[in-house]
Order: structure tokens, then sequence, then C-alpha cells
């Protein structure tokens, strides 16, 4: 039976032969949970568990930690350590996974994620949309892009400028691309937030998030829906015209801000985006990410330890916004 | 590194360098060093002399067109031994037919800025470029 997920502008047809796969797979593309604005592009996506094995990829096209992926003519295919691996058909919308018959191990489930993420992100650029890892917090017309390492602070930023009347299209995964009339757009994907319980000592209102169960073995993290925390404070779109880009401090204090340059900023936004070695892919990357850039304020803002105890704290960032 | 010291190798960019043109500055980014760099329309219009292949004496012949000082052909010359040092340009045997290169604004000083960090060669996942850490 194929079931239908929608993941930003693509509903993804899956059909899997066990549920564990089943489970998985829907617990992963579940994630992408807001509703998109616009035509609906249609993948096909075949999971089975099977003996059939694929010769191992060079990389060519992406490295990453678990996989690594291989241009072949206009069609990817990947590999990872488990022996899972995931092919991509010539007419570039049907995909199929295929994983070793002990799928409920955790290195297969945690490839079956990253097969996944390249599913995705190929079928989200090949519609013009570019896969930003940031997060974002917008108001009056004024929208950051906020830039930090993974577990460098994205989310308690952004829960504490929601609490001072900010909004959000999410804390960690945006789709970016330049509109027609030549200007940045972001579009939200992902409105969980990604909440370590260590956030309620700052933000009472978050509650126990502990009582939550964890999503990953590798984070004490928990997914928090921030509509059922702050009513109203996330939205779907919005047009970028600041990056912050955070610092943790390891001392007491507050906020401490500065200007980047142009030259930073376009670093910065280059950072935050997976850039394949294929020519043309790579190309329309770097236009999107450039042109943004340089439509960009930015400024680096350090947050001391505890500095979200201190009420006032962000008016350095608020005053950057205005 | 090839000699390329007689002036006539044909020098082309490597077809792993990708750019993006915007309005005062061209953003180059090395496939296969993952470095980035971003130079000034000057430096813009040499380096797409060298797109479909050109010889440094084509380039000295185009920056006379260009009316470019004697001054600053040094200049010239040492953004493209830049370019070599970087290997955005190789030594190449393919060269392909020459189309017309158009200074877009008038000549400055070329400049070309190499970005500090290079981006990741191994990353998290397609969507995290974050460096993993160590299993």
């Amino acid at each position: 039976m194929r079931q239908a997920y929608r993941c930003g502008p693509l509903e993804i047809w899956v059909e899997a032969d066990t549920t564990v796969l089943r489970e998985k797979v829907a617990g992963q593309l579940h994630l992408f949970n807001v509703p998109w604005r616009g035509p609906l592009t249609s993948i096909g996506l075949e999971v089975r568990e099977s003996d059939e094995a694929l010769a191992s990829c060079a990389g060519n096209y992406l490295v990453c930690a678990r996989m690594r992926v291989d241009a072949n003519g206009s069609t990817l295919r990947a590999a990872c350590p488990s022996g899972a691996w995931c092919e991509q058909f010539a007419d570039g919308v049907s995909w199929r996974i295929r994983v070793p018959r002990r799928a409920a191990d955790i290195w297969t489930l945690t490839d079956i994620e990253s097969l996944l993420s390249l599913v995705l992100t190929t079928g989200w650029r090949a519609l013009g949309w570019v896969p930003v890892h940031s997060g974002t917090v917008v108001k009056a017309g004024r929208c950051a892009i906020l830039c930090a390492e993974s577990g460098g602070g994205k989310t308690s930023l952004t829960a504490a400028m929601i609490r001072k009347g900010f909004c959000t299209l999410g804390d960690d995964k945006l789709l970016l691309r330049i509109g027609d009339d030549g200007a940045p757009e972001l579009r939200a994907l992902v409105h969980t937030f990604n909440l370590h319980p260590k956030t309620r000592e700052w933000f009472p209102e978050v509650g126990d998030l502990e009582r939550l169960p964890t999503y990953s073995e590798w984070t004490e993290k928990r997914k928090v829906h921030p509509e059922a925390i702050w009513p109203g404070r996330t939205l779907t779109g919005a047009r970028p015209t600041h990056l912050l880009q955070l610092v943790r401090r390891e001392e007491p204090g507050g906020v401490a801000i500065r200007p980047l340059t142009q030259s930073e900023v376009v670093s910065i936004l280059l950072h935050q985006t997976v850039v394949p070695n294929e020519r043309l892919t790579a190309s329309r990357i770097l236009a999107a990410i450039v042109t943004t850039a340089r439509a960009l304020r930015g400024f680096r803002v350090e947050i001391g330890t505890d500095a979200y105890r201190e009420e006032g704290c962000l008016a350095p960032v608020e005053a950057a916004m205005s | 590194m090839p000699d390329v010291s007689t002036g006539q190798e044909i020098l082309m960019l490597r077809p792993d360098v990708v750019v993006t043109t915007l309005e005062s500055e061209a953003v180059f980014l090395d496939l296969e060093t993952k470095y980035f760099y971003s130079t000034n329309l000057s430096g813009w219009a040499i380096t797409q002399l060298f797109e479909c292949g050109a010889t440094r004496a084509q380039v000295e012949e185009q920056c006379r067109s260009w009316a470019v000082t004697e001054e600053q052909k040094t200049v010239v010359a040492g953004f493209v031994q830049y370019l070599i040092s970087e290997r955005l340009i190789a030594p190449s045997r393919s060269p392909r037919p020459q189309a017309a290169v158009e200074l877009p604004t008038q000549w400055e000083t070329p400049k070309i800025e190499k970005y500090k960090e290079p981006l990741q060669r191994i990353m998290i996942s397609a969507f995290d470029p974050t460096l993993p850490l160590a299993e």
C-alpha cells in the first residue's frame, strides 16, 4: 500500500514492505509538518529489505558521515556502511531504497535517515529551492537567518526572540530561492523545535520536557511544536533581511553583537548549505546563496552562559534588526 | 606546477570551478578544494578570458584593447599568476573558440579575495553541512 507524505513542495509516495521500514520512513517524513503554498511535485519511493547489494560508491557527488553519493549521468545512487543503499531512476522522480534484512539495527535505521535526506534535498533542488540548515526570527518585515553549528544555540535564541514578540519559520530547516523579482525568499519546512529540557530554566512556559520521549539515541532534546507553547508565532514564508551568526561564549554575561562584513556573510551562509560536487547543481546553489547574502545585513551575536536569565539581554539584537 | 613561463601555454578555468556573478563582483567556488573566492569586475573580466582558454600573451593583448596602463599590466600579470598558483586556471590542450569579453565597467585594479574557511568535504547529511563528530 502506498502512503503519501508532504515534505515542502514534494509529495512523496512511499511503498515500504515491512512495519519497521514503514514506521521509520513515516517518522522521518512526518517531521516536515508545514503546509506548502503552491503546487506539489510527486516523488515515488520504494523501500524494501533485500539481499541485493550495490557496488560501493566513491562519493563523486557528495560524501557524508555515513553515506557516499555518486552521480551516474543524470541520476544519483548512494551507499551506506550498514549495507543500505538507494538509487534514483532515469525519470528523476522515482527512487528505490534497499536495506539489509536487519532493518531494526540502529545503524541501518540511521542510514535510512541519510538516504531519505538525499531523496528530499535532490527533489527540492530540482524545483529550484536550496535547503538551508538555519533558523529564523521574523518581526515587522524583518527576517533574520540564524546561523550556528549544530548545538550552537539556534533554538534557544529563537525561543528567546519569540518571547519578545518575534515569529519563526523554524529552528533549523529552511528552503531558499531567488524569486522572480530577484529577491530572496524563504519557506518553512519544519515547525517543530528540538528543545533541551534545560531550556525550562530560562523559559518556564516550555514545561517539563523530560516527560516527553527522546527522538534520537544521540541527544537529550525533545521535539516540541512551538504553537503549543507560543500560539500564533509560526510562519510559512518570509523575505530575509538579516543574518545573525550565533556563537556561544563560555563565560557568564549577556549578549555581545558586532556587524559582519559582506564577505563574512557570504561565507557564513554558504556554510549553512550542502554543495554537491556536480557543476550545475553547485552553480545554482552558489548563485542563490551569494545573491541572498548580498541582500542581508549581518551581525555576529556572542551569547554568554545563562544570558537568557538577564531581562533585556536581547536588546542589542532587537536594535540590530530594527 | 606546469611551466607556463613562455606566455604561449593555453590556460583554462578548471571545469570544477563554478562561478556566479553579481552587479559588482564574481564569486568562484572550487569544487575540488572547496575554497571560494571573490573578485571585482575587472578580475572577473580577466578570468573570463580563461573560460574558453587563453594564453598570457592573449590576455596582454586584450588588456591593450581595454586601454590598461603599463603599470596595471604588471598587476594583471600578478593576478593571472595568482589564479595559476591557486590552480583555478590550469594548462589545457583543448581550448574552445574564444567569445568576446567586454569590460563591464571602467577598468579598476583587479582584486581577488580568498575566503578563509573552505566548505566542508564531509558533512553530517545531504541537508546538514556540519562537520560530523567522530563516531
